[in-house]
C-alpha cells in the first residue's frame, strides 16, 4: 500500500485583499448614501444661494398697495413700498394718471385706437403700422404742465437696484430716449425709440440688471403705460447691509414661507392632522397587532395580507377607493367629510396606520409572550396580564409605531390631492404647500417648505433611533 | 400534592399520551427527560397555560382542570426567569401580591423576608438589567413565592448556570423547601442539579411517563 504525504498550506492571500473588498461593497452601497446626501444638500445649497426675484409689473390700475388708481391722481409716494418714485425733470411738468380708456381730451392717449374701437386718435395707433395701439392700457402716467400735455422726462427712481424687464409708452409723436443708470451712477444703457406720429404704442424689451434710475425723455411728450421690472420682493432695511449673515437668518425663504398665513395654516393643519392620525393609528395598531402577535385564528393570514395593501397600493388608488367608498354613503356624511378637514385626517389614517400596525406587530413578537404566562400564573387576567405586563413593555414599540405614522402621515400627498383637495386655508397641509407653490412657480418657497418637512422627518427619525428599536424588523 | 391522573397533550408534531404522575404534599419532585421530551409542555398543563385533550390535574385534592392559571395558586419559574423588562427587582417580589390589591405595609414586609431568604437585598433597587444568572433566577424564584403558593413549578432553572452558582443556588432550594415547605415539581434534563434535592424522580421518554423511580 502506498502512503501519500499530503502537505497542506494556507491558501495564499494577498495583503489588502479584505480591503479591497470592503472598498468595493463600499462603493456599490455608498452610491445611494451619497445621493441622499447630495438630495438634502442640494435643497441646502439653493435656499442659501436662493436670490429669488419675483416681477413686478407696475400698470398704475393699482398701487403697490392694491389700491386701486383714479384718473387725475399724482403717483407721490404710491410706489413706494416697492421702492419706486416717479418725477418729472423740465419745464416745471409733472404727473398725473390718465385713464386711457375715457381719456377726455386727451383723444391723443386714449387706448386702443378707434381704429380697434377704442377711444384713441392719431395716425402712430393706426391699424397696419408698427406701433399700432391696439389694446386697451388702463391707466397711463402723463406728464403734464398746467394740465395740458407736455414734453419733458420721466425719471424713475429705484432705492435698491433691479432688473429692468420692459417699458411700454405712448408716444405723442417724436419718439423716445430711453437711459437706465446703473447702480453706481453710470449709465448702463441708452435707447432711441422710433419716433413716429402720435398715439403709438412703443414697447421695449430691456432685460438689464443693477439698474437704479431710468430716465424716459420724451421730447414730444407722451405717457408711460407700464414698467416691469424683477427685484427681490421686499426693501432691504439699512442694518442689512452691515450685517449680511444676520440679514440672511432673519429673511431667507425659510423665514418668507413661514411669513406666509396660508402656510401657517398649512403648518397647522399639519400638526393637527398627523397628530390626530398618529392618535387613531395607535388606539388600531396596538390591538390588531397584539392580535396577529398573539394569536392563531381563522383568517389570520388573511388579515396579515390585507394590511399589506396600504403599504404596496399605490397611494393615488387609495385617494380614488377613498373617494369611491364615500359615494355610497349618505350625502350628509360625504359632505362633511369630503374634501374638508376629516378627509386630510382619514386619508392619512388609511395609509399611516398599516405602517403603525406592522411595527407593533414586530414589536409584540420580539416581547417574551412566557413573561405573560408568568403573569397569569401570578394571578392576572389576560387583559391585567396585558395592561400591567405587555403595554409597558411596548411602550418604546407604541414611540416608535407613532412616530412612523407621524411622518408617514406628514408625507402623504396622493390620498389627500384626490380625497381631501388642495384648497388654500382649508385642506392645506405641507405636501400640498409644496405642490401648490411648485404650481404656481414659486421654486423657493416650494422648496422652503420641503425643507421643513425634512428637518420634521429628521427630528423624527433622530427621536425614533433614540428609543433603542432600531433593530424592529419592519 | 401534585397529582396527574392520564394526561394528554397534543401541541403541533409533539403529543404526550396519558402521562400520570403524583407528588406527596412538600416533596421536592424532579421530572427527568431529554431536551424536547415535553416537559415543558407537562409544566405548563399542570400551570393551566396548555390546554390538555384528556385527563385530571389535581393540586392539593382540587381537581382544577379546568381552572384560570391564576386559580390554581401555582408558582412558576419559567426557564431564563423570563423577568419582565420594565420592574426593578423590588417590584417584582410585590407584583403578584399587588394585583390581590394586599396592605402595602404586608407587601413591604413580604418584599424584605424574601429578598432576606433569597439573599438579595442589596439588589432590591436595581433594574433587572445587568443582574447575572444567578441573581435573576432568585428574583425569578421570590416572584413565583411572594403570593404563599402551595405548589412551585421550576423549569430548568439551573441549566444555564455556571458550576459554583449552580451549588449555591442548590443550597438556596434546600433552604426555600425548608422554609416553606412547598411542595415542589423541578424539570431538568441534567441528572446532578437535582440528586441532592429529590424527594422523588419522574423520567419522561417518547411522550410517556415511563419511570417513576423512588427516592434516591
Amino acid at each position: 500500500m502506498s502512503h501519500i504525504d499530503v502537505t497542506l498550506s494556507d491558501p495564499p492571500r494577498r495583503a489588502g485583499a479584505n480591503k479591497f473588498f470592503f472598498l468595493a461593497l463600499g462603493m456599490i452601497g455608498g452610491t445611494y448614501v451619497l445621493l441622499i446626501l447630495m438630495l438634502l444638500g442640494a435643497d441646502v445649497a439653493y435656499l442659501i444661494s436662493d436670490r429669488s426675484s419675483e416681477e413686478v409689473v407696475v400698470d398704475f390700475s393699482v398701487d403697490a398697495n392694491r389700491t386701486r388708481i383714479q384718473s387725475g391722481e399724482s403717483p407721490s409716494s404710491r410706489f413706494a413700498s416697492y421702492g419706486l418714485s416717479f418725477s418729472s425733470v423740465e419745464d416745471d411738468s409733472s404727473l398725473t394718471f390718465l385713464d386711457s380708456s375715457h381719456p377726455g381730451a386727451f383723444k391723443e392717449f386714449g387706448t386702443p385706437h378707434e381704429d380697434f374701437g377704442g377711444a384713441g386718435t392719431g395716425a402712430g395707433g393706426r391699424r397696419g403700422v408698427q406701433t399700432e395701439n391696439d389694446r386697451p392700457l388702463g391707466n397711463v402716467l402723463l406728464l403734464t404742465k398746467e394740465d395740458v400735455p407736455a414734453r419733458g422726462t420721466i425719471k424713475l427712481h429705484w432705492k435698491q437696484p433691479v432688473e429692468l424687464d420692459r417699458v411700454t409708452i405712448l408716444n405723442a409723436g417724436q419718439g423716445a430716449t430711453l437711459r437706465a443708470f446703473s447702480s453706481d451712477g453710470s449709465l448702463a444703457i441708452a435707447r432711441e425709440l422710433v419716433p413716429g406720429p402720435s398715439s403709438g404704442v412703443l414697447s421695449e424689451q430691456l432685460g438689464i440688471k443693477d439698474i437704479s434710475q431710468l430716465d424716459i425723455h420724451l421730447p414730444g411728450g407722451g405717457a408711460l403705460a407700464d414698467v416691469a421690472f424683477f427685484w427681490n420682493g421686499r426693501l432691504r432695511a439699512d442694518w442689512e447691509a452691515a450685517h449680511p449673515f444676520l440679514a440672511t437668518l432673519a429673511y431667507n425663504p425659510i423665514t418668507n414661507a413661514l411669513a406666509k398665513p396660508e402656510i401657517q395654516h398649512s403648518i397647522y393643519l399639519s400638526l393637527v392632522s398627523c397628530t390626530i392620525t398618529t392618535i387613531l393609528s395607535l388606539w388600531t395598531a396596538v390591538p390588531l397587532g397584539y392580535l396577529l402577535s398573539r394569536h392563531r385564528f381563522f383568517g389570520r393570514d388573511f388579515i396579515d395580507a390585507v394590511l399589506d395593501i396600504p403599504i404596496v397600493l399605490p397611494p393615488l388608488v387609495v385617494g380614488l377607493s377613498l373617494l369611491i367608498l364615500f359615494q355610497f354613503f349618505p350625502a350628509t356624511l360625504r359632505e362633511a367629510v369630503v374634501y374638508k378637514v376629516p378627509a386630510v385626517i382619514l386619508a392619512q389614517y388609511a395609509v399611516a396606520c398599516a405602517f403603525a400596525v406592522r411595527t407593533m406587530r414586530a414589536t409584540f413578537d420580539q416581547i417574551d409572550s412566557r413573561r405573560e404566562m408568568v403573569a397569569l400564573t401570578l394571578g392576572c387576567s389576560r387583559a391585567s396580564a396585558f395592561i400591567n405586563i405587555v403595554l409597558p413593555e411596548c411602550r418604546r414599540g407604541m414611540l416608535t409605531a407613532g412616530t412612523l405614522a407621524w411622518a408617514r402621515a406628514l408625507g402623504e400627498f396622493g390620498p389627500l390631492l384626490i380625497f381631501a383637495g388642495a384648497t388654500r386655508n382649508k385642506t392645506e397641509v405641507l405636501s400640498t404647500t409644496v405642490f401648490l407653490e411648485l404650481s404656481v412657480g414659486d421654486l423657493g418657497a416650494a422648496v422652503a417648505v420641503s425643507m421643513i418637512m425634512v428637518v420634521s422627518a429628521i427630528i423624527v427619525l433622530v427621536l425614533a433611533r433614540l428609543w433603542g428599536t432600531r433593530t424592529l424588523s419592519i | 400534592m401534585i397529582h396527574i391522573d392520564n394526561v394528554t397533550i397534543r401541541a403541533g408534531d409533539f403529543h404526550l399520551a396519558n402521562a400520570s404522575l403524583s407528588v406527596p404534599t412538600g416533596s421536592y419532585g424532579v421530572l427527568m427527560g431529554r431536551t424536547g421530551s415535553g416537559k415543558t409542555s407537562l409544566l405548563e398543563a399542570i400551570a393551566g397555560l396548555k390546554p390538555i385533550v384528556s385527563g385530571r390535574i389535581l393540586l392539593g385534592g382540587r381537581d382544577v382542570t379546568t381552572c384560570t392559571p391564576a386559580e390554581r395558586h401555582i408558582g412558576y419559574v419559567p426557564q431564563d426567569g423570563a423577568l419582565f423588562e420594565h420592574m426593578n427587582v423590588r417590584e417584582h417580589l410585590a407584583f403578584a401580591l399587588k394585583i390581590r390589591k394586599a396592605a402595602p405595609s404586608h407587601i413591604t414586609h413580604r418584599v424584605e423576608h424574601l429578598a432576606g431568604m433569597l439573599e438579595i437585598e442589596p439588589l432590591l433597587s436595581r433594574s433587572i438589567h445587568g443582574l447575572s444568572g444567578g441573581e435573576k433566577q432568585r428574583v425569578a424564584l421570590g416572584r413565583a413565592l411572594s403570593f404563599y403558593p402551595k405548589i412551585l413549578l421550576l423549569d430548568e432553572p439551573l441549566s444555564a448556570l455556571d458550576e459554583p452558582t449552580r451549588r449555591q443556588m442548590h443550597r438556596l432550594l434546600d433552604h426555600v423547601k425548608e422554609e416553606t415547605g412547598v411542595t415542589t415539581l423541578h424539570v431538568t434534563h441534567q441528572m446532578f442539579d437535582v440528586e441532592h434535592l429529590a424527594d422523588c424522580i419522574f423520567r419522561l421518554d417518547d411522550g410517556h411517563i415511563v419511570h417513576d423511580s423512588l427516592p434516591v
